[in-house]
């Protein structure tokens, strides 16, 4: 009974009748109502947005000022730079750790080594074959295979010959951790004066590169000049190469 | 007729007072709202159309099309620095085995001669001649003077040492453990 007398008064208070008195009565309101609803809904739907979209802009304006600044930066450091000092450098880096397999330069630095140390290198045949990233094997007295090496730099291993005693192998060995290519002696056995040397001649080609303009480039350390330093006095009085630069 | 009839009660005409002074408070309200909406809105408008972003990003472009004239010296830069971190880790890892075998020679004496020497990455086996135990005997506390020094030597093993009695020559085959 109470729930239904409750109800019926509800009923009465929001019936259309009721709206209308009540709307009549209060319609000077209603326009300023719409006008501050409306406030707020652009409050929120604009103004908000457009106070975000502001500092999105600030962000964005400070990072384009950084790369502008790196860009500069880069651009001034690469003008003072004398590109054949750069290119001689390439060269010689390229010698000691040459972009592909080369066996001319492997022959030539064996060569130099048995010249200096005074040993004479027996027969010894490249098995060119296939020229390959897979180990061929060989049964005669030299044979190439590209392998990686442990230090995880690819190889062309040789195994040869050579005519001396401990003293002369020791020149020779000696005289191939000086010259170029970079090579590592894998192992040596003598027997009275004639010695079986293994060797590894390391290569490695250019990696891809990317120029962005957001990294700065930085000259070489002191410890990479000195580095070159070292390497260009033992470089071989041998024709430099063209280099293929990678675009 | 009265004017002096006033049909509003003294008690409702306060209230209309009130209630005008309500809808004016109202309206002055949300004018207000509405005009302060609007500035901001303006304000904000100017503060982005003011942005140097576009000129900035105008000059980025250039900056980086002039960039590309030097393309070459940076590659070839980028490429050195490739090399020589590469040269650098060869180096560290190579086995210097011209030091060891200079190491070894510099232990053996002068009246020794060598018959044999194998060596690898791991150890080195050695057999030498000599017709003086003497110097053998040297050999052995060369070498083992060199175990445990600038890690290089881990141990040292004779494995056979014969005497030809005809000759009198003596033969010592070593094996050396290396680090």
């Amino acid at each position: 009974m109470n729930s239904e007398f409750k109800l019926n008064s509800l009923k009465h208070l929001f019936d259309e009748n009721t709206i209308k008195i009540l709307y009549h009565r209060h319609k000077a309101y209603v326009p300023s109502v719409v006008a501050i609803l409306l406030s707020f809904v652009l409050f929120f739907f604009v103004i908000l947005p457009q106070v975000q979209y502001v500092f999105s802009l600030h962000d964005k304006e400070k990072e384009v000022k950084d790369r502008i600044g790196v860009l500069e930066k880069n651009i001034r450091f690469l003008s003072s730079i004398n590109e054949t000092d750069l290119e001689s450098k390439l060269k010689v880096v390229s010698l000691a750790l040459p972009p592909e397999k080369d066996f001319t330069t492997v022959m030539s630095g064996i060569s130099q080594a048995s010249a200096v140390a005074g040993v004479s290198i027996g027969d010894f045949i490249f098995q060119l074959g296939n020229i390959s990233s897979n180990t061929s094997p060989s049964t005669s007295k030299a044979s190439n295979n590209s392998a990686k090496a442990e230090i995880n730099v690819p190889s062309i291993e040789i195994t040869l010959n050579i005519s001396g005693g401990l003293d002369s192998t020791k020149r020779f060995v000696e005289e191939l951790s000086k010259g170029f290519p970079l090579s590592d002696v894998k192992s040596i056995q003598l027997n009275g004066n004639s010695a079986k040397v293994s060797i590894a001649f390391f290569y490695r080609p250019f990696p891809p590169l990317q120029l962005d303009g957001g990294t700065e480039i930085s000259p070489l350390s002191q410890k990479d000049e000195a580095l070159i330093q070292t390497l260009s006095s033992s470089v071989n009085l041998q024709p430099l190469q063209d280099l293929q630069i990678p675009q | 007729m009265s004017s002096g009839i006033n049909l509003v009660r003294g008690r409702q005409g306060g209230q209309l007072e009130k209630q005008k002074k309500i809808l004016k408070t109202v309206r002055t309200i949300s004018a207000l709202l509405l005009v302060f909406i609007v500035l901001l809105s303006v304000v904000f408008f100017l503060i982005s159309a003011m942005s140097p972003i576009n000129s900035l990003q105008d000059q980025e472009k250039k900056l980086t099309t002039d960039l590309l004239t030097s393309k070459n010296k940076a590659v070839k830069l980028l490429l050195i620095e490739n090399r020589v971190k590469e040269i650098s880790t060869i180096q560290s890892g190579t086995s210097h085995f011209d030091k060891t075998v200079s190491n070894i020679t510099q232990a053996i004496p002068s009246s020794i001669s060598v018959d044999s020497f194998s060596l690898d990455k791991t150890s080195l086996v050695l057999t030498a001649k000599s017709d003086s135990l003497y110097s053998i005997d040297l050999l052995l506390n060369n070498l083992s003077d060199m175990v445990g020094v600038g890690n290089f030597i881990e141990k040292i093993t004779v494995k056979e040492l014969v005497v030809d009695p005809e000759s009198g020559l003596y033969t010592v085959s070593l094996l050396l453990n290396l680090l």
